[in-house]
């Protein structure tokens, strides 16, 4: 038997406190304070205070917490996507130093901010910013000019990107291909906390690219050291002349392998071009064989009014993509500076000092040069004398010698005993003396160990 | 062009010179450097380096 009362409202008698049902209490809406413990479930929204305590599962939005709640006793959260105030939180992976990429915000430029005339077998790898290179492979034809930019997305906190502006239009055919890379030590991806042989393991790449031309593009991360070599190509989606943040994800797998050493351990690789033996891939899976792109990769050569736009790259362990992490110019250079040092440049100092040391011999001066990093490995000395005559001066007892030739004695990851020989004119050996650049702005004396 | 470099100190060779226009590049005989690994590959094409430059 059914009944209903119909009343609009029920009070407790005279000296009653407490109004109490025997059973269940259904109802559309309650309206009014909860004081006592709700220990079953609320499906509904709370629209009012809680200051009980709940003991069931919330599995509604609490869109509720404004002002200044306070939340005590949460002991855990446990969720791949904890987002707060818009940013995403690591589900692995350490909290700080996460980035895993060097110079991913395009800051650093110890070699030089634009170089033309970049083409296959011409000023090809790393030839500007610090830690990312151009690749142009198998004669791919055409030319690009690379450059430092100011063009990055709003409000991100960039202040530069890398630029490619195509010079020269072609269409790539068979093993050719291009594209800007990065490369990572084995060291770094074996002690990173990824643990890259499961697939339930992950780690995450995200950049902010923009395009003149639209369309799918291509970037491929790889495992240098798996038996087989293996890479995990990803395609993504531009809209012309608009910034994009790319995020890709990247399951481990149990043949992948990165050495604990100082080798190459992770290529990271943005497609710009591929040719029909290259752009087979598949899309979103760890693949062997020699593609590095999809069937959907555009050509970028195919005009030279392109232009290609790259920074915030980060690499981070875990299945999210957390907030940038902006370094400071001085931590970012320290990081270069293990593949490449920049010890002497005639545009900061026309007189710049090079080592201090002594006539070895007649012609020749000995110093040592201390880099500020122990390098990846003993380093290629590089030096130009701008094609001026006379561009190194070693000084001593008041009278100078010059030349424009280098080499060295020894070669170390900490330090180069260099020798400047056929200095003119000759001194007396065993004299001690110092090196410096002789008044000329485009010589310079570096230190290159990269991968 | 490389060219060998010879050790005045050692009496022997101890790196590679190469020149690319007005960049010199001085490589260190060590197979962990990879522009060292490019020399290698190159001699491996049946090329031979110019003789040692005695810079004492």
């Amino acid at each position: 038997m059914t009944s209903k009362i119909v009343v609009n409202n029920i009070d407790a008698d005279a000296g009653v406190s407490t109004v109490a049902f025997g059973s269940k209490v259904s109802a559309t809406e309650f309206i009014g304070p909860v004081t006592g413990n709700v220990t079953g479930d609320v499906s509904g929204n709370v629209t009012g205070d809680v200051t009980g305590n709940v003991t069931g599962n919330v599995t509604g939005n609490a869109t509720g917490l404004s002002g200044s709640p306070t939340l005590t006793g949460i002991t855990s959260i446990s969720t791949t996507n904890l987002t707060v105030n818009g940013n995403s939180y690591p589900s692995a992976g350490p909290l700080s130093n996460r980035n895993l990429i060097i110079n991913g915000a395009m800051n650093i430029w110890q070699r030089a901010t634009t170089i033309t005339g970049v083409a296959d077998n011409v000023n090809e790898g790393y030839q500007s910013v610090d830690r990312f290179g151009f690749s142009f492979a198998s004669t791919h034809g055409g030319a690009c000019t690379i450059s430092r930019s100011t063009e990055v997305p709003s409000g991100e906190g960039f202040a530069q990107s890398y630029k490619v502006d195509i010079t020269s239009s072609v269409t790539p055919t068979a093993n050719q291909s291009t594209g800007i890379f990065t490369k990572i030590e084995a060291q770094d991806i074996a002690n990173s906390g990824w643990d890259y042989t499961s697939t339930s393991s992950y780690i995450t790449l995200s950049f902010w690219a923009r395009s003149t031309k639209a369309g799918t593009y291509c970037v491929f991360l790889d495992s240098q050291d798996a038996a087989t070599y293996e890479r995990y190509i990803k395609e993504y989606t531009l809209v012309a002349n608009t910034w994009k943040k790319v995020t890709i994800t990247v399951p481990g797998k149990s043949t992948l392998a990165y050495n604990n050493d100082n080798g190459e351990g992770m290529n990271v690789f943005w497609m710009l071009s591929a040719g029909s033996n290259r752009n087979t891939g598949t899309d979103g899976t760890w693949q062997t064989g020699t593609n590095n792109a999809t069937s959907n990769q555009v050509n970028f050569f195919d005009s030279d009014t392109n232009d290609f736009y790259l920074t915030g790259v980060q690499l981070e362990v875990g299945e999210v993509a957390t907030p940038f992490e902006h370094r400071s110019y001085a931590d970012e250079l320290a990081k270069c500076q293990r593949y490449y040092y920049r010890h002497v440049d005639g545009s900061w100092d026309v007189n710049h000092p090079i080592a201090s040391g002594m006539w070895y011999a007649t012609t020749s001066f000995y110093g040592v040069i201390h880099f500020p990093v122990m390098m990846c490995f003993a380093p290629t000395l590089k030096y130009s004398n701008n094609a001026n005559s006379g561009a190194f001066l070693v000084f001593g007892a008041g009278v100078s010698s010059n030349t424009d030739d280098i080499t060295t004695q020894e070669q170390g990851r900490t330090s180069y005993v260099i020798t400047i020989y056929n200095l003119s004119p000759a001194r007396t050996a065993g004299a001690g003396a110092w090196a410096q650049l002789n008044n000329e702005a485009g010589a310079h004396i570096s230190f290159e160990a990269e991968l | 062009m490389y060219q060998l470099m010879f050790n005045p100190i050692k009496q022997q060779v101890n790196c590679i010179k190469k020149v690319e226009g007005n960049l010199v590049s001085i490589i260190p005989i060590n197979e962990e450097n990879k522009d060292y690994r490019e020399y290698l590959e190159w001699l491996a094409e049946g090329n031979e380096p110019l003789p040692a430059d005695d810079p004492s």
